[in-house]
């Protein structure tokens, strides 16, 4: 509990100071050159763990199968949200679809959307930190009960950025059905997103704005 | 774009994994005795708050960076979409897997 709690005040603390060294204009590359730096120091650390207590290959394997159930499930749920959203707002749906589609990966999302409308790459950059934001919120709270499947709240960030968190209120394997869920998803999204797009030749109009 | 088909920096990630991977194995038969995924485990108990602190900031400062490029009154707007756009796909996507996942396991 008091582990949760600490995820979600440091989050809240960092997120603070972040507004703050924006508003009083500091650049902040060295942190973000050492959040990628901390990234791959637990990656590898969660290598080693995984590797040190895996049992087999069975295990694995059945990690395998839970985790095409997930991207299935999390696919669908962004798709379904997607379209919501475009109901509720009268407005694209495949515009919206698309950002949906992003499932947590927000750089590529954002950069290929700005590509189109800068409107647009910001909303698929922030809707999808939103999402990176909501699973280390969620995530810790979920996980005693709805281990595997909170995982599908991640999306793709349950390969890199959300995994330590998994990795620590978790075990092994729902480490390793994270990771496969999160590198299906991460191998199927510069493929989606395009081929989404492509189906809408028309400049993006929000019919609110 | 072929720069952004793998999340972080290129294949770094994938590679500090496989670094990981080798490591844990070769520690397996090599340090039997040594417990090493505890000694890691509480390395990465540490590590994921600084993570978290970090990613924090970060995420402060680009959204900051973000919504100040958008006027007050599209914010509304804006804010009305990010909500949405966050969690139906969340909800949604929770309530298909606690679906998904128990099919055929028989729970």
């Amino acid at each position: 509990m008091i582990g949760k709690l600490a995820v979600v005040v440091l989050f809240v603390i960092g997120f603070g100071i972040g507004v703050v060294l924006y508003l009083i204009n500091i650049s902040i590359y060295i942190l973000s050159k050492a959040v990628e730096l901390f990234l791959y120091i637990l990656i590898a650390s969660i290598g080693i763990v995984v590797a040190y207590e895996a049992k087999s290959i069975k295990e694995v394997m059945a990690g395998i199968d839970l985790s095409v159930r997930l991207v299935i499930a999390t696919i669908l749920g962004s798709i379904l949200g997607g379209i919501l959203t475009a109901l509720i707002l009268h407005s694209d749906v495949i515009v919206y679809l698309a950002i949906a589609l992003g499932m947590g990966w927000y750089t590529f999302t954002g950069s290929y959307l700005a590509t189109i409308d800068s409107y647009l790459g910001l909303l698929g950059f922030t809707a999808n930190m939103f999402r990176e934001i909501a699973t280390i919120l969620l995530y810790p709270i979920l996980s005693k009960k709805y281990p595997i499947e909170a995982i599908s709240i991640g999306g793709a960030t349950t390969m890199d950025t959300t995994l330590p968190i998994i990795a620590r209120f978790t075990n092994t394997s729902v480490t390793i059905i994270a990771f496969i869920h999160g590198l299906i998803l991460t191998l199927l999204i510069p493929i989606i997103i395009p081929a989404i797009m492509a189906t809408n030749p028309k400049t993006f109009i929000p019919s609110n704005r | 774009m072929c720069g952004m088909l793998f999340r972080g920096d290129g294949s770094i990630i994938y590679l500090a994994l496989l670094v990981g991977l080798l490591v844990g194995l070769l520690s397996k038969f090599r340090f039997r005795r040594m417990n090493i995924s505890r000694i890691v485990n509480r390395f990465v108990i540490v590590t994921v708050f600084i993570l978290v602190l970090l990613i924090g900031i970060v995420a402060g400062y680009t959204i900051m960076a973000r919504l100040s490029i958008i006027g007050i009154q599209a914010l509304l707007i804006l804010v009305t979409e990010l909500a949405l756009l966050t969690v139906l796909p969340i909800v949604i996507g929770f309530c298909l897997s606690l679906l998904i996942t128990r099919i055929g396991r028989g729970k």
